[in-house]
């Protein structure tokens, strides 16, 4: 995505994620994942998106190449 | 119990109008409404009093809007109601104005598609439940998804993509007259279950156009003309497979070699689709019925496919609703 309106700020990558237990997701790719290709199996970093009203972190999985683990 | 839109009384459109599709201007809904509901009681040779039942399909103008525009046609006292279904709103007036007729609560009913981008809303936001991606998928974000993975898959090229939007924009516009009826031989509407890692939009389209083709006795290889829920160039390879008019994975090729063009072996987006007609949301589907009712009257001009007798009007409203009919002159 090179335009975006809004948070995060472009560019990032969104990718379809077929999970080992069956369901398809959507996430974001990790801004150092580098180039991946479609059938590379990845895997999930927690990247940190912003602070609730607590001020705690949100994280959410950000996806690698799996071998990087 | 269920019954068939084709179990009940026979439906069929006497009557069509269309308000040329234009990008936001200062022409309230009302004039854009009763515009194309004048132009549809004079195809049909009916007055306005012999409307028993009127549905409004709209997804971001107002609500209670259909009030304001039908008075200008007289305070009859009919039922009426506003229909919001994401881009199927217009499509699922159309059904209930078909089942009114159908159940026989109605011998006459009207659906008219009109919207004004006054308000959009978010379902996620309103939901109160985030997911994983929020706001970063987009419409062009999933459908450059699908677009990428259908690349992947088939070996289609972008090339070839870019051939829907170059064949669906090359068409000339409606010129809509005549008063013969068109009978409608199927209405469904379906949502989304869950689809195992598949491609929910062709999953749900494959599901309905299967239902839709069987109540109404045809197949795939019957229709004629396609009017399709084309927003995105992929969508219109996507769903041409999921209805069966291609084998998977074969879309790219016949449209390359024409297959889909007017003349072709069935005109796909003969209007010029969501694309090229456009997408003003909630008129869509009622659209979609006006252009195949006029290519069944062999009354599209320039536009017009050779022999149309069937056809099948699709929309999908944010992925997660589906609806399809199937109409038949003759």
């Amino acid at each position: 995505v090179h335009v975006h309106q809004g948070a995060p700020a472009a560019p990032f990558t969104i990718a379809e994620i077929q999970l080992d237990g069956g369901p398809l997701i959507r996430g974001t790719l990790s801004a150092d994942a580098g180039e991946l290709e479609i059938g590379q199996r990845v895997s999930a970093v927690w990247a940190v998106t912003g602070t609730d009203a607590s001020g705690d972190d949100i994280v959410e999985p950000a996806f690698v190449e799996a071998v990087r683990q | 119990v269920s019954a068939a839109l084709g179990h009940l009384r026979p439906v069929r459109v006497v009557g069509v109008g269309l308000h040329p599709y234009q990008r936001p201007s200062d022409t309230p809904y009302t004039a854009l409404g009763v515009h194309a509901v004048r132009a549809a009681l004079a195809d049909a040779g009916l007055a306005w009093t012999d409307v028993e039942t009127a549905y409004t399909g709209t997804a971001t103008t107002a609500m209670g809007m259909s009030r304001l525009m039908y008075r200008h046609l007289g305070a009859t006292g009919i039922p009426m109601a506003q229909v919001e279904n994401a881009s199927a709103s217009g499509s699922t007036a159309f059904r209930q104005a078909c089942i009114d007729v159908a159940a026989g609560l109605a011998d006459v009913a009207i659906a008219v598609g009109v919207d004004k981008p006054l308000q959009f809303s978010s379902p996620q936001r309103a939901a109160g439940v985030r997911d994983l991606v929020g706001s970063r998928v987009v419409p062009f974000t999933h459908f450059a998804l699908l677009a990428q993975r259908y690349m992947y898959d088939h070996g289609a090229t972008a090339e070839q993509l870019a051939m829907v939007a170059v064949k669906n924009d090359a068409i000339e516009r409606l010129g809509l007259d005549g008063d013969r009826a068109v009978r409608v031989l199927s209405s469904v509407a379906r949502s989304e279950t869950v689809y195992d890692g598949e491609n929910f939009d062709a999953a749900l389209t494959r599901e309905t156009a299967a239902q839709a083709l069987g109540e109404a006795g045809v197949t795939a290889a019957d229709l004629d003309v396609v009017e399709l829920h084309d927003a995105f160039t992929v969508e219109e390879l996507l769903y041409i497979e999921a209805m069966g008019i291609s084998p998977v994975g074969r879309a790219a090729a016949d449209l390359e070699a024409g297959q889909f063009d007017i003349g072709g072996r069935v005109a796909v987006s003969a209007s010029g689709g969501l694309l090229a007609m456009g997408h003003p949301i909630g008129p869509t589907g009622v659209g979609q019925v006006c252009e195949i009712t006029t290519q069944l009257r062999c009354e599209a001009g320039q536009r017009q496919h050779p022999g149309a007798r069937t056809g099948l009007a699709h929309m999908v409203g944010v992925g997660v609703v589906c609806i399809v009919h199937v109409l038949r002159k003759g």
